[in-house]
């Protein structure tokens, strides 16, 4: 997967006049990394916004009792937020945990889902309100937080290694039967990180393990691109996801950043 | 030891209890990733428990181990390929199970359950279509799985006996049974050794020759008694005719039982452990079997009778010891025996086993780290910074594990074997981050009750 969006995204970014500025690099100035992280930042607060006015749309269908409007509301929002999770849980650790605990979820995305895809949807109006208001929140936060380049490694090793973990008995999205589509858009979303910040300079630094990580993510992509979670090369999959990881981890010094930890 | 699952110690549980597949349309622009219906069918259907996540785990009794020595290169060998899902179809590749899965540290798996494939717990068709849809013969005809404990003086093998060499046997499940590639001799020949090293469990209640021992109780005495005493409609029989004491309790043939066909004789040694009985598990307990024999035979047996025979089969059925905790401790040990096939395979030059063994000391990593619920699950925050050094320190190890395959596969050996000693230096070091979190984790057997049902009850409370 590459990025037939980028260019059209940057410029709707350009167009809104965002006007972000990314967190710079240690000891850096305006560097190759700190242009790819503005313009991945710019990426990332279009994605927090559809998935906020996906929630919004949720909360109406939900208010007019429509069930499919609500379901096909929840996927649309869920999408963006699979696609953004490169940096939700460790540049925004809080929201984060609000917005998509599990298993166990008291609130956010999949106590939503489980309600409306396999259990009984009313009563979930507070749910919806309180994911309405915290993607809202996200929105205000990206805006003013921004991105880091460290913290798009950080993030963006983290869910390669997760990538790897085996889906068999169906995923995190069981109820709503999304699991492999979450798969699809988390990968896209370390795509993006990869292209559209650290690949450029890694590229220069070194082109060995640039290539060597886009060889993976190539691999990875091969692997879920299948009809079903039943035909993903699992092994495969995992072997990818561990090498991958590892080059990231790897590229830290080349891109003149720490190398990332896997775990908060 | 358990097979790799990833994230399932929680998610078999109770993932699959959701009606999955309902996806319909999202609105998704500029090619995004759009669910479609059924996209997320998998392997194991909705209700599969294949037992993970137990504190406690049989005990393994290896004969090269209790008669003094160290398990030879082969058994370890074999051990590492009967937890390896790569030696299996692509079904089962893909579920994350091996050999291990359904035959728990060489036994048996008493909670596994898939549906459509299984009739009760413990129980699996071994002709569904499941993992082999040449062999399905479009009937649900379940078989309990048996323990492999002491397998090397059970034959003939399956539980019709149709099948005189273990070897033949072992390769026939891998290749009918679970799609598996025409296995390479060497992985027949460890998977052999290391069923043939699996002993049974000792029995202090009963002496070298199946008889009781001298601690037996007289109720024990009196079942004893029955077991040897002729049928009194047909002489020539009696328990112990088909289940010889001296003989390890087999008498190695087939019979019908009135059980719907001929099957072989199963040992009874270690058996209180190895239920369902029967080839199909139709009876869960020694009183049900009993109560069968009775009638079938006309044996005459009053409740008293019957409860002194249960009473001699349950010490005929015991073993010192049966499980052990599934603790940290014990995962690393067993870790260190794949390991060091790890390291002869480098020494060797040798990828093909690299890549076998950095595959299962992963998978059994990943489970590791599912052991540590994460900070995205809102049931126990205490001990969240805890849990979250141990989850960090064991996916560096995956990574330090991988970067030896990745070394390996480019045939450059020395820098294994580099990769190789930074990684049980890593190993050594997460330890104490292990440790300090185990009382927090589903190791520690308080905390993993509390949390199943903590995670239960939110999903009842999400409507599943």
């Amino acid at each position: 997967m590459t990025n037939p969006r980028f260019a059209r995204l940057s410029a709707v970014a350009a167009a809104v006049g965002l006007g972000i500025l990314a967190a710079a690099a240690p000891g850096a100035r305006a560097t190759a990394l700190d242009d790819g992280v503005a313009s991945y930042t710019a990426r990332a607060v279009v994605q927090i916004d559809r998935a906020r006015d996906g929630a919004v749309r949720l909360q109406q269908r939900v208010a007019v009792h429509d069930l499919a409007g609500a379901r096909a509301a929840w996927l649309e929002s869920h999408v963006d937020w699979e696609r953004s999770e490169t940096f939700t849980g460790e540049l925004y650790g809080d929201l984060d945990e609000a917005i998509d605990p599990w298993p166990d979820a008291k609130s956010g995305y999949h106590l939503i889902e489980a309600r409306l895809f396999a259990g009984d949807p009313s009563g979930i109006e507070p749910a919806v309100a309180a994911l309405a208001a915290k993607l809202t929140e996200f929105s205000k936060q990206i805006r003013q937080k921004g991105l880091t380049a460290q913290g798009l490694l950080n993030g963006t090793a983290k869910l390669t290694f997760e990538i790897g973990e085996n889906k068999a008995a169906g995923g995190e999205s069981a109820a709503s039967g999304t699991s492999l589509a979450d798969m699809r858009n988390n990968v896209q979303g370390i795509d993006d990180v990869f292209t559209i910040v650290f690949e450029p300079l890694l590229k220069t630094k070194n082109p060995e393990l640039a290539a060597n990580a886009r060889r993976e993510l190539s691999v990875i992509e091969t692997a879920i691109n299948v009809p079903d979670l039943k035909s993903v090369d699992q092994p495969t999959l995992t072997k990818a996801s561990e090498r991958l990881a590892l080059a990231l981890k790897a590229s830290a010094t080349d891109l003149g950043l720490e190398a990332p930890s896997l775990e908060d | 030891m358990s097979s790799s699952r990833g994230r399932r110690v929680v998610g078999v549980a109770f993932a699959l209890v959701l009606a999955a597949g309902l996806a319909a349309v999202v609105v998704s622009e500029e090619g995004s990733a759009a669910p479609t219906v059924g996209a997320d069918r998998s392997t194991l259907p909705s209700g599969t428990d294949l037992g993970e996540g137990e504190t406690q785990a049989p005990r393994e009794q290896f004969h090269s181990e209790f008669t003094g020595g160290r398990k030879p290169y082969l058994v370890r060998l074999g051990n590492l390929l009967f937890s390896s899902p790569q030696i299996l179809g692509p079904a089962a590749r893909q579920a994350g199970m091996s050999c291990e899965t359904c035959h728990v540290n060489g036994t048996t798996n008493r909670r596994f359950f898939i549906p459509g494939a299984s009739e009760k717990p413990g129980t699996f068709d071994t002709t569904s279509s499941l993992f082999n849809p040449k062999t399905d013969d479009q009937r649900l005809d379940a078989l309990r799985i048996p323990s492999l404990r002491g397998i090397r003086f059970l034959a003939p093998y399956g539980h019709d006996g149709r099948t005189a060499s273990l070897r033949e046997f072992v390769r026939d499940v891998i290749v009918k049974e679970f799609s598996g590639t025409e296995p390479e001799p060497v992985v027949v020949d460890a998977i052999v050794a290391y069923l043939q090293d699996i002993d049974f469990l000792t029995n202090l209640r009963i002496s070298a020759d199946g008889r009781l021992a001298g601690n037996a109780t007289a109720t024990e005495r009196r079942g004893e008694e029955i077991f040897m005493r002729p049928f009194p409609h047909n002489p020539s029989l009696s328990c112990a005719s088909c289940h010889p004491p001296a003989a390890g309790f087999t008498d190695h043939r087939q019979h019908d039982v009135h059980s719907g066909g001929p099957e072989r004789t199963p040992t009874l040694i270690n058996a209180n452990f190895n239920g369902p009985y029967f080839h199909d598990g139709r009876f869960d307990t020694y009183a049900a079997v009993v109560d069968h024999f009775n009638r079938i035979f006309d044996l005459g047996l009053d409740a008293r009778a019957e409860g002194d025979l249960v009473a001699y089969l349950t010490a005929v059925g015991d073993g010192w010891n049966p499980y052990e905790p599934a603790g940290i401790d014990d995962t690393v040990e067993e870790l260190e025996d794949f390991e060091s096939v790890l390291e002869t395979a480098i020494n060797e030059r040798d990828r093909t086993t690299v890549a076998f063994a950095v595959d299962v000391i992963g998978g059994e990593l990943r489970e590791m780290v599912e052991r540590f619920p994460d900070h995205k699950s809102s049931a126990f925050p205490q001990g969240k910074t805890e849990r979250a050094k141990a989850r960090g320190a064991i996916k560096e190890l995956i990574l330090a594990l991988r970067e030896i395959e990745l070394q390996a596969s480019g045939m450059r050996f020395d820098l294994a074997a580099e990769a190789l000693e930074g990684y049980e230096e890593r190993r050594e070091a997460s330890l104490p981050a292990l440790h300090a979190a185990e009382r927090f984790s589903l190791y520690n057997p308080d905390f993993s009750r509390a949390y199943l049902a903590a995670v239960k009850t939110a999903r009842e409370g999400m409507g599943q």
